[in-house]
């Protein structure tokens, strides 16, 4: 596997120069993309500036045989945190460039000239194009320019109208299976950062490659079945996920007293139902959608789904948990066509869901719309669409938005939105929150099987202090997945499972000729975080970052009437490895 | 699985208003009180018992069923970790969930190793009440045990408010138009379209819903 690397600022165009992976050999994903912009950008640069890098990693997985590999991690200095950034996505996107050879593109430099280019790799090269047509096209449309100059077989990331106009909440797209922009790198605004090389799109396309072979293909096939029996009989990974996406959660979150509700005020809204995923996949199959549906080719859990209007047309891509709690719920909206139709226009215009929902909230409790009008919101995500002063702001994020408006009630951490589930109800979560490199982020925490292995040393469950150590071993496995180029949903599976985890390490084993242990899973994600921690250090961030907005700890959360009580010193000790 | 008759209906109401209600649908419309399902309905029993006791001696819901396929339990809406130890009192609220993804659904799994993370709103178990007595429960219904559950408990028969029920067949009257094959009110026989037409002021009853 090589690097892409691709000077955007080079005296007399662009420049692409194709290198080892030298030092990054042995990393992939977030491993890869947290490695490179600790080493190589300078943590006080500006963002949009020349010195920061967009990096585009597939993970160690991706492009072989091996189910749930097709992830892809993207990493820059976050305009939205100023801190380091990885953002996550699925589509084809991973696997393609795998299988092209490249372990990363790495966008660096900065146009001068202001031209926004589009890129196209293919197994002869790498063509780079100014092309004015494509300026400020939505991503669907951005896509089918695409499929008809360079086929249907092509992959594509590329940003929106929000990415040109460096928008801090700014998503990288990657097209799913059927080739739309329906998948995306939401959080940090990475694309703002693209938008800020002047690269609209890059279109891949691997006709005439295959799978990457592994070192022992046999052990991998052996060790691959087992992961695939082990996530197909697992009733989350098996059951709940295929049959009702990731908003199966909302139901449960919301009866816990944890769904976030008209800007974080309560813990529960009543029109849940309406918008749970039960009544979603239902209103999905009535209308000829699919509510079981994979955003890669090798995906066996098929979270995903398609959504289509009361005309039985095309909408949007079933619309996941959090987008649904952040336009939903959290704007006091119950209205899954609503909701669907702001999904759409966020993907169009490459916006971050969960940030231009926490965003709407604040804008809301601003006055700007009633909670629960629906109109008014989807009014609100048109107007970052088309760039207007108000778009501008909302644009830029929830943080931005509240101090243009006076808001004291912001639900972020490190300038970044808290996702659906309120801290003051799920406490563990809050730390998480608080703690994590990447700002308020629910997947820095995931479970690996740390409690089964015990790796990383026995925690006490039943004491209340177990939480900061239970999110530190969170944190750190989730680093190691999100390396690996897996799928975050094998979690569960995993954790239940001590075969199904040791197949996941048999793969990565087989494919690279490694002896790898769950130790090691585990040493490859502290030192990910470790990276994380010290450029954010670098950056500024001190133990003052790592703490939630002051009203958690102050206002009461119904209906369990609970604030934030982890204290500061607490919060101090996740990182004392 | 069986079902108890300690918990069938009450003495019926004078007035307009039915109070039992019995529909037999085509399959594929059940879906339709998937809303109803989820937001609740009221089963009657005897309480001052533990939730494992509730469900499965009252309600025959098999115990390895509950143990393993009801991995998110919440009473009152604190999260249950030992179904043998946390009580049921009248009036109370059982939602019942398969296993949930993520970091959430391990936090909030029942006897979960993250227990710990949710701390503040898990279920103060307690020893049962020696003296059991009538009550009634509201049961909601999520995702999967929705999906298995649900049926069963419509066909053996739940308590709803009426206009809520009325509610599912207006947003579907066409189809329930064409897919229910009886309906009976009372012990009497009605023609769907009338049925729905009729004024049924507000209260409770006791609705079946059995598949053709």
């Amino acid at each position: 596997m090589d690097i892409l690397r691709i000077d955007m600022g080079a005296s007399g165009g662009p420049k692409v120069s194709v290198v080892p992976l030298g030092e990054y050999a042995g990393l992939g994903g977030r491993a890869l993309t947290s490695s490179v912009i600790s080493k190589e950008v300078p943590p006080l640069c500006h963002p949009l500036s020349e010195d920061n890098k967009l990096v585009i990693a597939p993970g160690l997985l991706s492009g072989t045989s091996a189910a749930q590999s097709g992830r892809i991690s993207v990493g820059c200095k976050s305009p939205l945190t100023g801190g380091i950034k990885e953002s996550n996505s699925g589509g084809q996107a991973s696997q393609v460039l795998a299988r092209l050879g490249y372990g990363a593109i790495i966008l660096e430099g900065k146009p001068k000239e202001g031209n926004i280019y589009k890129i196209f790799i293919n197994k002869d090269g790498v063509k780079i194009t100014p092309d004015s047509s494509l300026c400020m096209l939505g991503n669907y449309d951005l896509v089918e320019k695409m499929k008809k100059e360079y086929g249907d077989k092509i992959a594509c990331i590329s940003i929106g109208p929000a990415g040109e106009m460096k928008m801090s909440a700014a998503s990288v797209a990657f097209t799913d299976m059927e080739q739309r922009p329906t998948r995306h790198a939401g959080r940090g605004g990475s694309g703002a950062v693209m938008g800020s090389k002047g690269v609209k799109v890059i279109v891949l396309d691997d006709t005439g490659l295959s799978n990457r072979v592994a070192k022992d293909p046999e052990k991998l096939r052996t060790a691959n079945k087992t992961f695939v029996d082990g996530l197909r009989k697992h009733p989350v990974t098996g059951e709940g996920l295929p049959a009702f996406g990731t908003n199966v959660l909302a139901n449960v979150i919301n009866e816990a007293g944890a769904y976030p509700t008209n800007n974080f005020l309560v813990g529960r809204f009543p029109g849940t139902s309406k918008i749970s995923g039960e009544t979603q996949a239902e209103t999905e199959k009535a209308r000829g959608g699919i509510p079981t549906h994979g955003c890669h080719r090798g995906c066996v859990i098929q979270c995903s789904g398609v959504y289509m209007d009361k005309d039985g047309h095309y909408l949007t891509k079933q619309p996941e948990y959090e987008t649904v709690w952040a336009h939903g719920a959290n704007c006091g909206i119950d209205d899954l066509d609503a909701i669907a139709m702001m999904d759409r226009l966020d993907d169009d215009y490459g916006i971050d869901t969960i940030e231009m929902g926490a965003t709407i909230g604040v804008a809301m409790e601003a006055g700007l719309a009633k909670f629960g009008d629906a109109e008014a919101a989807i009014r609100l995500v048109k107007e970052v669409g088309k760039g207007t002063d108000l778009g501008r702001i909302l644009g830029n994020g929830a943080a931005v938005t509240g101090k243009v408006f006076g808001i004291e009630r912001v639900p972020v951490v490190k300038g970044q939105a808290m996702p659906a589930y309120d801290p003051r109800a799920i406490q563990g979560i809050g730390v998480t929150y608080a703690t994590s490199t990447m700002g308020a982020d629910h997947t820095a925490g995931y479970a690996v099987a740390t409690n089964i292995l015990k790796v990383g040393g026995y925690v006490d469950p039943l004491k209340p202090e177990g939480q900061i150590d239970l999110s530190r071993n969170l944190q750190i496995a989730t680093a190691a997945i999100d390396s690996t180029g897996m799928c975050l949903f094998i979690a569960f599976a995993v954790l239940d499972q001590p075969d199904t985890f040791q197949a996941l390490i048999d793969m990565l084993n087989a494919f690279y000729g490694l002896s790898l242990t769950a130790d090691d899973v585990v040493a490859l994600g502290k030192n990910v975080l470790k990276l994380e921690r010290d450029f954010n250090a670098r950056a500024g961030f001190t133990a003052k970052h790592d703490r939630l907005p002051e009203y958690f700890k102050k206002e009461p959360l119904p209906p369990h009437n609970v604030t934030f009580q982890v204290t500061d010193e607490d919060l101090d000790k996740v990182y004392n490895w | 699985m069986a079902y108890s008759d300690k918990s069938n209906g009450g003495t019926f109401f004078e007035g307009s208003s039915p109070r039992q209600i019995s529909l037999t649908v085509d399959a594929s419309l059940i879906p339709a009180f998937s809303q109803l399902l989820q937001n609740g309905f009221w089963i009657k029993g005897y309480v001052g018992c533990s939730v494992k006791a509730f469900l499965c001696e009252q309600f025959g819901l098999s115990p390895e069923y509950l143990e393993k396929r009801i991995q998110t339990l919440f009473l009152d809406g604190d999260v249950v970790d030992d179904v043998e130890r946390a009580t049921v009192e009248d009036g109370a609220t059982l939602s019942l969930s398969a296993a949930m993804p993520g970091l959430a659904g391990a936090v909030l799994r029942k006897g979960g190793y993250y227990a710990a993370m949710r701390d503040q709103i898990s279920c103060r178990e307690e020893t049962t009440s020696a003296s059991m007595q009538s009550g009634k429960v509201l049961v909601k219904l999520f995702n999967m045990p929705l999906q298995e559950l649900g049926p069963i408990f419509l066909k053996h028969g739940i308590w709803v408010e009426n206009d809520k029920f009325k509610d599912v067949l207006k947003a579907r009257a066409d189809d329930f138009q064409r897919g229910c094959g009886e309906v009976r009110a009372d012990g009497r026989q009605f023609e769907f379209k009338q049925f729905l037409e009729m004024d049924w002021g507000r209260g409770e009853i006791f609705l079946q819903v059995k598949t053709i």
